[in-house]
């Protein structure tokens, strides 16, 4: 009877589909630039998982696809679905050790999906940009107080998750503590420092110099931080000069701020590794990690104005950033991911003595069916951010350009104005959208 | 003996760890409140508050005359720490304080940006609407230029040493510099700076 407990089991892993194939529909219509199919099978994806521990990361697809459509509103709708799912993750902490332990029986993808550190900041980073869309520049103000808060919170979040897998891996602790996996550690050319993100920063101080009386002189200070985080941006450098200038009451002529957004963040795909345990019980175990895996190319952008051409200076690397996070997160990935797989290798070893071959062929099937990455990870995120600043023309055309895309675009009326571009795989459209800060 | 000693530490224990996780009001200045060796805390701001103000009501620059209290503008006050901070914490309370003692008003419709207050500008764009008594609309020449504007700079410098085994030691000061400004001539009449240092290896209350 026991032994026939087994297969049940194992049948109901075996139904966790990995999320990138869940998603390759999804990202196939996202990377052609068919952004309207792709809201379409995020909002599919995100009701039919509303409840689900994959609910996060469908409301922050979802979120993502219908801002790229322009649809705002209902875009800050499913990114707060998102927010109000990462709040009620955040207030169980409490029980996180109930969780690791169903992650040891089972694996990681089968626990809830809590938000990543650079998915709280983009998701109100995000809103934010939806929120100015939308002519709501306080709304948008708070959204990105919240992300400022966010980057600080989860330093102390991911601590704690390191201290609660650490736990979790009881009897395995110290074996695992030894075990060197260096090629999950991903190749970061640049280093942001934990969960800061310069794109938000620079956002932040944007609408703080333009929108904010009272918090005006804190534009400087985000600015700054961006400056000394890139290692000392020229374009950053002559934003500080100008803005301190504004500052001071100097005047300036109408502003255009052009926003690029190109390319796609890595995705995660599994790796497996045999990892010597050198425990009592458990001498070696094969285990599913997620590796980091870039997407794609970085594209120039430029704007051009008649014959003039100024390049858009690169703000934020994505690759960094979400590199950054994965491997400040990998020590509890790695503790939770070996504590499971010892686990569930001791209860093969325990069912084949109780059950001989049954047991056995049920142990194993358990194991193999229950050693699954988590491979979820925010798919609709760019590559990178780059900016440009220029002067509005008197008939305030801009000429955008995107590697071989281009695209022509007429900046509504205002002193300062922001153009988002996004760009897609090569040959599809660029997508343009502005509103006015100033 | 010893199991006594245990059952009432296991009695006793959670009772005061709950004491000390239990949300309560304590006084905003005094020796309860949270230190932070980086950040400016509310009490850092009332101790300068507190300290520019004296200093600026002793220097007798501002004092009314025939009971006339002076009127301030409030320039840029420009903040050259490293982390976010509302300036007005600081420029409130020494407003407050100036105001409560008649020596100088501060006017909101002047600013480097604009007004601070755009309803006295608001109100006279009513002029033209016949729906409002003109009576009761301010007339021209009714606004008061200021006679001085207040200007400073928060100044942040972070220090750390390690001493042997003990935690690293982290330092942080904090200079406030203000100016008042005499419009008329365009000469600083008053300076002052106060210095705030903190050092610590974590937050701490200031017990």
């Amino acid at each position: 009877m026991r032994c026939l407990c087994y297969p049940v089991f194992v049948l109901l892993l075996a139904g966790c589909a990995s999320y990138v194939g869940q998603t390759g529909a999804f990202r196939g219509a996202w990377n052609s630039g068919s952004i309207e199919q792709a809201a379409q099978l995020a909002t599919r994806q995100a009701n039919q998982r509303s409840e689900s521990r994959d609910a996060v990361i469908w409301f922050l697809e979802q979120g993502a696809a219908l801002r790229a459509t322009g649809q705002f509103a209902a875009s800050n709708q499913a990114f707060e679905q998102a927010e109000n799912r990462i709040r009620f993750y955040d207030r169980q902490a409490s029980v996180r050790l109930s969780k690791e332990a169903t992650g040891l029986l089972t694996n990681l993808a089968a626990l809830p999906y809590e938000g990543r550190g650079y998915d709280r900041v983009m998701l109100n980073t995000y809103q934010a940009l939806n929120y100015l869309q939308l002519g709501q520049a306080d709304a948008a103000l708070v959204e990105l107080r919240q992300a400022h808060a966010e980057q600080d919170a989860e330093v102390v979040r991911n601590a704690r998750r390191i201290v609660a897998a650490r736990k979790s891996a009881g009897e395995y602790e110290r074996t695992i503590r030894r075990a060197k996996l260096n090629e999950l550690q991903p190749d970061i050319a640049l280093d942001y420092g934990a969960f800061v993100n310069p794109f938000t920063d620079f956002l932040h101080a944007l609408c703080l110099w333009n929108l904010d009386t009272d918090d005006r002189e804190n534009a400087l200070v985000s600015l700054r931080r961006i400056h000394s985080t890139l290692g000392g941006s020229e374009f950053l450098a002559s934003e500080i000069r100008f803005v301190d200038r504004l500052l001071g009451g100097a005047k300036h002529s109408d502003l255009t701020y052009v926003i690029f957004e190109t390319g796609v963040a890595p995705i995660r795909r599994e790796v497996r590794l045999d990892v010597p345990l050198r425990h009592e019980k458990v001498r070696y175990v094969a285990a599913s990690f997620p590796r980091l895996e870039r997407r794609g190319r970085s594209a120039p952008a430029h704007v051009a104005i008649g014959e003039t051409r100024y390049d858009a200076t690169l703000i934020c690397n994505m690759d960094a950033v979400v590199g950054r996070d994965f491997r400040t997160g990998l020590p509890a990935v790695i503790f939770r991911t070996l504590a499971a797989s010892a686990t569930k290798a001791a209860v093969a070893k325990k069912a084949k003595e109780e059950s001989g071959d049954l047991g056995a062929i049920a142990g194993f099937l358990y194991q193999a069916a229950g050693a699954q990455a988590d491979l979820r990870t925010w798919t609709t995120l760019p590559k990178e951010f780059r900016v440009c600043r220029v002067e509005t023309p008197d008939d305030r055309r801009l000429t955008l350009l995107v590697g071989p895309q281009k695209s022509e675009v007429t900046v509504n009326t205002g002193r300062v104005n922001v153009v988002c571009v996004k760009s897609f795989a090569p040959g599809t459209p660029l997508k343009i959208q502005q509103f006015r800060l100033k | 003996m010893k199991p006594l000693i245990k059952l009432i530490t296991a009695a006793t224990l959670p009772a005061l760890m709950l004491g000390c996780a239990t949300a309560r009001y304590i006084d905003h200045d005094g020796r309860d409140s949270i230190v932070n060796v980086g950040q400016i805390n509310t009490q850092d701001w009332i101790r300068a508050a507190d300290e520019l103000t004296q200093s600026l009501l002793l220097s007798g620059t501002i004092n009314s005359v025939a009971g006339k209290p002076k009127v301030m503008m409030i320039g840029r006050i420009k903040n050259n720490t490293n982390q976010h901070i509302d300036t007005d914490s600081l420029m409130k309370k020494i407003r407050v304080a100036l105001n409560k003692g008649g020596r100088a008003l501060t006017t909101t419709a002047v600013g480097l940006d604009g007004p601070e207050d755009e309803s006295s500008k608001a109100v006279r764009e009513l002029r033209a609407d016949d729906e409002f008594n003109q009576a009761t609309i301010p007339g021209k020449g009714n606004l008061i230029s200021p006679d001085y504007s207040l200007s400073g700079k928060i100044i942040q410098n972070n220090a750390r040493a390690k001493r042997g085994l003990l935690p690293t030691i982290k330092q942080s000061e904090f200079a406030f510099q203000l100016s008042m400004t005499d419009l008329k001539t365009g000469l600083a009449v008053w300076e002052e700076e106060k210095l705030i240092v903190k050092q610590g290896s974590r937050a701490a209350v200031s017990w």
